[in-house]
């Protein structure tokens, strides 16, 4: 009987272990043992598990079955659970960017920003986040976006989620707020569209609403140039909320860094602007407009119309001026249409450029009468060239020149021009000219007598600068535009609109001849008010009555223009300067809009240098005629005509 | 007389090289001396005694109370000779460690190399992201402040005045030289030259 009772196998291995070892130990060492434990040191091998040879491999087979658990265990999480933990990871890892793309910036022709993207924020707080007292954040947050604590306090009191605190925060406030790094504030970025330049651009650029959609000018009209993708992005991020470049785009994260360059230049839009104003407030007018046109492709240089609205706030604006008027209203044109027409009747052979008209100041047709705008005081006139009706812009002159054509053939030569169509400039709302019908035009002489002179028929300002820059370019017809195109960040042009080719009205002689024409205009005639010392002008002045609601023509009502290109030896511009409605018992197109038009023109020598027709009458006695293979004036005024 | 293959030596216990006889002398010349029955487990193998129970044999060499039943020495069993496939699994494991020593490390090099890349990628990214925000911040800044510097240099009190032609200079251009040809450069974003020809001097 052992001291154990019944024998357990390692208390009896132990027990078999000392006494193995204290059977050898001598008497005097070993420790005294019971007497039971005597006893059962002589007691055979229990059981088979005593064995030292067992008991090794019962070691082994436990720590064998515990590494076939850990495998069995990794089996059931790779094998077995791993979508559903992929899926927790990715979950967890990934970050799904949805970020607005911003919209590309616009540019005038040097490179100054008139459109331009930047991210702003919302900022949300959702109280039933806040770890702290929501005073006690409203206290750390009001310093920080510039508001009232008490305030903020009582908006977190409104609700438990989804207050919206600030709706437009600037990006480094936005960054602050974040740093502040509290639980229950959470900000939104989108992107907002700055105008930096303001009121300067703001009737031909535009402006984008909410949903960043063009309403109005170039953002609108190029809408399609200037959205980028909007690219979804999954981004992993490591534990700290690093982002990982594993797994992303292969372009990720260059942006896209085009931009839409306008053929406008800004320091003449600015001029041209201060100059507009000033004569709108002098004459008490209802509005003006100024078009400078690049004769040989049809870019615009500047665009101004006035009055016009900041596109930052273009919700304070009236809703009328979102359209740009110089493209979307039409208008009686006046004299100004008569070297036009006097072009058509020389292109057509029915009149030679000598040729001589009996002017009689007035005259009636059908039931109609016609006289000159100067009738009261001059008289008839008697015989005028061709030239000198252009000068003194006889209508009556005007009328028996244009009595020389067919009223059949004048139709169509009005038709060839595009009357009655679109320019196809790249503004939105553009508004078609219209003309009198064909039968109606052929029906009554009083038609034709009347547009003989700019009246009865209607059109947009920037029709007209399109057909009177055919005259000043040799007789293309070109199509009006401001998109240069769209560059890169290397300044190459990756895109350009696509333009219909010019073509041809006018011979090149013919236009030569009303080039002379109006040079007179402007030497001696109703323009004299444009003259610019040195540079030689060819204008035409326009006093157009303007048609009144109820029929007919309003007398006081006057729309008055004044057309011309500079510099008249080798034009490259058309300036047309138009002036509604102006007060006054002087207000003619000579007396209002010719002096505004010498102002545009001497900002235009200077802005985009424009060197002298008679270099001798603007450097006086510092000029010197150089040797023929100098720089002689002539041959100056040649080598700019041909760089041109 | 026992040999002790050294080979076969259990764990944990000390490895004995002395020959029995050498102790066996020594005792002897203590005296009588017990022998040192070496007890066999079941399985054959032998177990050893540890050298601290021979040192603790007393001057007569007496063990503790077991008569000796011979006093010849008992020949043990010799270890069996490592099987074949134990022998080629100890040569594989002798290639094997250092190389598995050598993936490791190019493991944990090729991981280190993978987290280093990826925080320094991860810093570049943030100082994009932040120097994007400061040129878009510089761009609208740079045009807003344009603007306004032109808004007050057209306003009267500025003393400024426009450019007209009686305070304009005109000069004339010098003769080009013989053979050049100049090419206008691309126009950059910030100041193009517009390709004409303009009055020297500006």
């Amino acid at each position: 009987m052992t001291r154990y009772g019944s024998p357990k196998p390692h208390s009896v291995l132990r027990g078999e272990g000392r006494r193995a070892s204290t059977s050898r130990l001598p008497r005097s060492i070993r420790k005294r043992p019971s007497a039971s434990f005597s006893e059962s040191r002589r007691a055979p091998v229990a059981s088979v598990w005593q064995t030292p040879k067992v008991r090794l491999l019962m070691v082994w087979g436990i720590l064998l079955l515990s590494l076939l658990g850990l495998a069995a265990n990794l089996l059931r999480l790779q094998v077995v659970l791993a979508p559903e933990l992929q899926e927790r990871a990715k979950e967890q890892q990934t970050l799904v960017l949805n970020p607005t793309p911003p919209r590309r910036p616009i540019v005038d022709r040097l490179g100054n920003a008139i459109a331009v993207d930047r991210p702003v924020y919302t900022l949300y707080a959702h109280p039933k986040l806040f770890k702290q007292e929501s005073g006690a954040i409203a206290q750390t947050l009001a310093p920080v976006i510039n508001r009232p604590a008490g305030d903020l306090e009582q908006l977190f009191a409104t609700g438990e989620s989804g207050l919206e605190v600030v709706y437009t925060l600037p990006e480094d406030v936005a960054k602050r707020v974040q740093r502040l790094g509290l639980d229950g504030l959470e900000l939104i970025e989108r992107q907002q569209r700055l105008y930096p330049q303001k009121t300067l651009f703001g009737d031909v650029v535009g402006f984008v609403n909410a949903e960043r959609l063009g309403q109005a000018g170039i953002e609108m009209s190029q809408e399609e140039q200037l959205q980028t993708e909007a690219h979804s992005m999954n981004l992993r991020r490591t534990g700290l909320g690093s982002v990982l470049p594993d797994g992303t785009a292969e372009n990720f994260p260059t942006t896209d860094d085009s931009y839409l360059r306008l053929t406008l230049d800004s320091r003449l839009q600015r001029s041209v602007r201060q100059a507009l104003q000033a004569t709108i407030t002098a004459h008490g007018a209802k509005r003006g407009a100024v078009l400078v046109m690049d004769v040989r492709d049809g870019a615009l240089v500047s665009a101004v119309t006035e009055p016009t609205y900041d596109p930052n706030q273009f919700f304070e604006a009236d809703p009328a001026l979102h359209q740009n008027w110089a493209v979307s209203d039409l208008y009686e044109p006046g004299s100004t249409f008569k070297p036009i027409n006097v072009a058509i009747a020389l292109e057509s052979g029915a009149v030679q450029p000598n040729q001589v008209f009996q002017d009689d100041g007035q005259i009636y047709i059908g039931e109609w009468t016609i006289q000159n705008s100067d009738y009261e005081y001059s008289g008839a006139p008697g015989a005028r060239t061709l030239t000198e009706i252009v000068q003194y812009s006889s209508n009556v002159g005007m009328v028996r020149v244009m009595q020389q054509l067919s009223a059949q053939d004048y139709f169509s030569w009005l038709e060839k021009i595009g009357l009655g169509e679109k320019t196809g400039i790249d503004l939105p709302s553009e508004t078609a000219s219209n003309l009198k019908p064909k039968e109606a035009f052929l029906s009554d002489p009083v038609e034709a007598a009347t547009t003989a002179f700019g009246q009865g028929f209607a059109l947009t300002p920037v029709q007209m600068i399109q057909l009177q820059s055919s005259l000043a370019n040799g007789g293309m017809l070109t199509t009006p535009h401001v998109v240069d195109g769209l560059y890169n960040a290397d300044n190459q042009r990756q895109w350009q609109p696509d333009l219909p080719a010019p073509r041809r009205l006018f011979s090149a002689q013919t236009t030569q001849q009303v080039l002379t024409m109006m040079e007179a205009v402007v030497d001696d005639g109703t323009g004299t008010a444009a003259q610019i010392p040195g540079y030689r002008v060819a204008g035409k002045t326009g006093t157009a009555q303007k048609a009144s609601e109820f029929g007919g023509y309003s007398s006081g009502a006057r729309i008055t223009s004044f057309v011309s290109f500079f510099p008249a030896d080798a034009p490259r511009y058309s300036i047309l300067v138009l002036i509604d409605e102006p007060q006054g018992d002087n207000a003619y197109g000579g007396t209002v809009a010719a002096p505004l038009a010498k102002t545009v023109m001497e900002a235009m020598i200077t802005i985009l240098g424009i060197p002298p027709s008679r270099p001798e009458e603007v450097m006086g006695d510092r000029f010197s005629p150089a040797p023929a293979s100098g720089t002689d004036p002539d041959q100056y005024a040649d080598e700019a005509l041909e760089s041109w | 007389m026992v040999a002790v293959p050294t080979s076969t030596r259990m764990p944990n216990r000390p490895a004995r090289s002395q020959p029995m006889a050498s102790l066996q002398t020594k005792k002897a010349a203590r005296g009588s001396m017990n022998v040192v029955t070496m007890p066999t487990g079941s399985s054959g193998l032998s177990v050893r005694p540890s050298v601290a129970d021979l040192r603790t044999l007393n001057r007569r060499g007496e063990t503790a109370a077991r008569p000796s039943a011979s006093a010849t020495v008992q020949v043990l069993p010799a270890t069996a000779a490592i099987p074949i496939w134990l022998k080629g699994l100890m040569g594989t494991q002798k290639v094997l460690t250092p190389l598995t020593v050598l993936l490791v490390s190019a493991m944990a090099a090729a991981y280190g190399w993978t987290v280093y890349t990826q925080q320094a990628w991860g810093e570049q990214y943030q100082r994009l992201q932040y120097l994007t925000r400061q040129e878009r911040q510089l761009i609208a800044a740079d045009e807003m402040y344009k603007n306004q510097l032109a808004q007050e240099a057209i306003s009267p009190s500025s003393g400024l005045v426009t450019s007209t032609l009686s305070n304009t200079v005109f000069l004339e251009a010098p003769p080009p030289p013989p053979a050049a040809v100049v090419v206008p450069s691309s126009p950059v974003l910030e100041e193009a030259i517009p390709p004409l020809d303009r009055p020297f001097g500006y």
